[in-house]
């Protein structure tokens, strides 16, 4: 390898906002040269799914249609309203030209930040791999991640 | 102070002015200026702490009214 410096963030959590502070983490650090490995796991999983309904037993398949993924789909932590909030944020911070989630997602991708999706949490919730949007790297278990975050300078959970 | 290449982004927020700028500055020699144009009020923080992080010189910024112009040299 380039013996470039490493981020390693790990997202745990699937609202909107903490997402796009990860994603635009990512992006920064990339930009600056750093390797940047990003760790989905559990919430986080929806962030990049591709947003079809999931899920094969009756619990996997009610968690899939009351939680769907699709990163265009979540929404924020605080003042989502039942969903409305998604759209309020979204509409405020493109006024504000502030870019969104797909875009700095793609932009994150482009940079060549790469994306772990945890095999167990995928396993609870019955998201299969074809579930995921194609851009992820690979599915990985806990050794992976420790791996990449002790070889990483910055280490983030969100 | 002669650039090499003018960007402009004006109008961008954190991160799209550094994500570009370090897509550009990519595509040029070394020893090549890059003059910048932002609007976005972290650049004065951005610019100069991307130029240590990734080695290339910050050779400062000039004050344009509504806009900043940064100068930035490729050195790495």
């Amino acid at each position: 390898m380039s013996g470039a410096e490493k981020t390693s963030i790990v997202v745990f959590s699937g609202d909107m906002d903490k997402v796009f502070a990860a994603f635009l983490i990512a992006t920064g650090a990339a930009a600056s040269g750093m390797e940047v490995s990003m760790f989905f796991t559990f919430w986080g999983l929806k962030a990049i799914q591709k947003g079809n309904l999931t899920g094969k037993g009756f619990l996997g398949r009610m968690i899939g249609l009351m939680n769907r993924g699709g990163v265009e789909r979540i929404g924020p932590s605080r003042f989502n309203f039942g969903g409305i909030g998604r759209g309020l944020f979204k509409k405020m911070m493109k006024d504000k030209n502030v870019v969104g989630l797909s875009e700095l997602l793609e932009t994150a991708i482009d940079l060549d930040v790469k994306l772990y999706a945890c095999k167990m949490s995928m396993d609870v919730m019955e998201i299969a791999k074809e579930d995921l949007i194609d851009e992820v790297s690979g599915l990985m278990g806990v050794a992976g991640y420790i791996k990449e975050a002790s070889e990483s300078g910055v280490t983030l959970f969100i | 102070m002669e650039a090499n290449r003018v960007e402009d982004y004006r109008g961008q927020l954190c991160p799209m002015p550094i994500v570009n700028l370090a897509r550009v500055i990519k595509k040029m020699e070394v020893g090549q200026i890059l003059e910048l144009w932002a609007d976005d009020e972290g650049a004065h923080a951005d610019v100069p702490a991307w130029c240590e992080k990734t080695g290339n010189e910050f050779l400062g910024e000039k004050d344009s009214g509504d806009y900043t112009r940064y100068f930035v040299k490729k050195t790495a």
